[in-house]
């Protein structure tokens, strides 16, 4: 079954020439690296794939992170960095199917020391833009984009490219003390793409049983408006590194069905953000 | 202790979330002047007409920064030039590369430029062009000079050229 994202949909397709190719983007993106976001993404793209919805997931994480998760042979394919690189390659070359017919993805590829310093922002906006059309004319419908960790060089390029942004935040004193500057990050980025949509900032690692971790995330929740945080939270949990070793999302694992239920909440919050007017209420956790 | 309040500032954090928050005032006002727009397709560059310059370059001064855009020109095949204030606003401009102000303005915040590193924050936007951005010392006004380069200043030049930026 194919599922739409509504909103940003309908806003968008009154810019586009093509109303029915429209994607929906989404980056996974923080200012501070090993907050999860490579879990989360892998794990959200999942949900909103079993959920019908039409899903590619791009690594563009130069370290290849999804890859190295999902595909055995990451290092051996041609992705996203070689998309960037070289003009010849077409995205069709790039798209990987898994067993769920709705889940694709898109490997880091083997340009993975490919130049991402804050010298190179800016330079590959074209392109990106270029990729995300792309993907909208192969049929998706939502794009999930996990960037190197930093608001800079092709992971500014992509912020600035794609309709929002969802960022992780690891639960503890030290990464929260970031988000000023994440937040100050952003805030220049939306200069380059001012329809940038914040869908929140989503608290992983979250340990319920060390008091640092709870206080940290009470105190965001307090210091922050609450459209600002995603109610879903996301835990600190072995599960995911041993979905890892297998090269499957936490979900999918016969075990897996708490850690199923986290991201199906994640999934229907980010739509409600999406699309305001459904009765979306999150499921405590 | 309190793993937040005490090491951030928390109004300002709100202020920066709230901003965030917000539809940008670029997205109401329709942005077609803006580089970045939907239309946006690369960093080539573009003749168009000049902005306006600020009334904080006064003629004499502007006549200074022309001559130092010629001689940016002259000794370091500079293509392009443009200079901003700390306000954003344009003080002088060769009337090319618009869609590369709003870039520039974008950076100016960042804590990397900042002439004591003693090397230019600059960005690669074609084969052999990088736009190199340049603050001068800290002085009030202070200015970000951004030029079109084919090569990038070493320290020497760097230098050089921020002792020959006229004085306003």
């Amino acid at each position: 079954m194919k599922k739409r994202l509504p909103q940003l949909q309908a806003q968008a397709t009154v810019a586009s020439t093509v109303p029915d190719s429209r994607v929906t983007s989404i980056a996974v993106s923080s200012q501070k690296g090993g907050v999860g976001k490579t879990t989360v993404s892998i794990n959200l793209a999942h949900a909103f794939a079993s959920a019908g919805t039409k899903t590619l997931l791009i690594d563009a994480d130069p370290q290849g992170s999804v890859g190295l998760s999902l595909t055995r042979q990451s290092r051996l394919l041609t992705g996203f960095y070689d998309y960037l690189a070289n003009p010849q390659i077409t995205i069709e070359q790039l798209i990987i199917p898994t067993r769920l017919p709705t889940f694709s993805l898109m490997a880091s590829g083997q340009a993975s020391d490919y130049e991402s310093g804050s010298g190179g922002m800016g330079a590959h906006l074209a392109r990106v833009r270029s990729l995300i059309r792309s993907v909208a004319a192969q049929g998706f419908d939502l794009c999930l984009i996990d960037t190197a960790a930093g608001l800079f060089g092709v992971s500014g390029d992509v912020i600035s490219s794609v309709d929002a942004i969802m960022i992780p935040q690891q639960s503890e004193p030290l990464g929260i003390r970031s988000v000023p500057k994440l937040l100050e990050g952003l805030n220049r980025l939306r200069v380059m793409n001012p329809r940038l949509s914040v869908l929140g900032i989503c608290l992983t690692m979250v340990q319920h049983d060390l008091l640092e971790s709870t206080e940290a995330a009470a105190a965001l929740r307090q210091l922050l408006p609450p459209e600002m945080m995603l109610q879903t939270q996301i835990p600190r949990d072995g599960l995911f590194v041993r979905a890892s070793a297998r090269g499957l999302p936490a979900g999918a694992l016969p075990e897996g069905a708490a850690a199923q239920q986290i991201f199906q909440s994640l999934r229907a919050e980010i739509e409600t953000k999406l699309n305001p007017h459904s009765n979306f209420q999150p499921r405590p956790f | 202790m309190d793993p937040i309040h005490t090491w951030l500032d928390p109004a300002a954090v709100r202020e920066l979330a709230d901003r965030l928050l917000n539809p940008s005032p670029q997205t109401a006002n329709a942005p077609t002047g803006m580089g970045f727009n939907d239309s946006f397709v690369g960093f080539e560059a573009e003749a168009s007409a000049a902005e306006q310059a600020t009334p904080l370059a006064s003629a004499t001064f502007s006549a200074r920064l022309t001559s130092f855009a010629d001689w940016l020109r002259q000794d370091f095949a500079t293509t392009g030039i443009f200079i901003l204030d700390n306000e954003g606003g344009l003080a002088m401009s060769d009337g090319k590369h618009e869609s590369l102000h709003n870039l520039a303005r974008s950076l100016a915040p960042s804590r990397s430029l900042t002439p004591s590193l003693n090397a230019p924050v600059h960005l690669k936007i074609a084969a052999k062009m990088n736009l190199v951005l340049i603050p001068t010392q800290p002085t009030n006004p202070r200015f970000l000079i951004a030029a079109l380069m084919p090569e990038l200043p070493g320290p020497s030049t760097f230098q050089r050229i921020l002792e020959s930026f006229p004085t306003p």
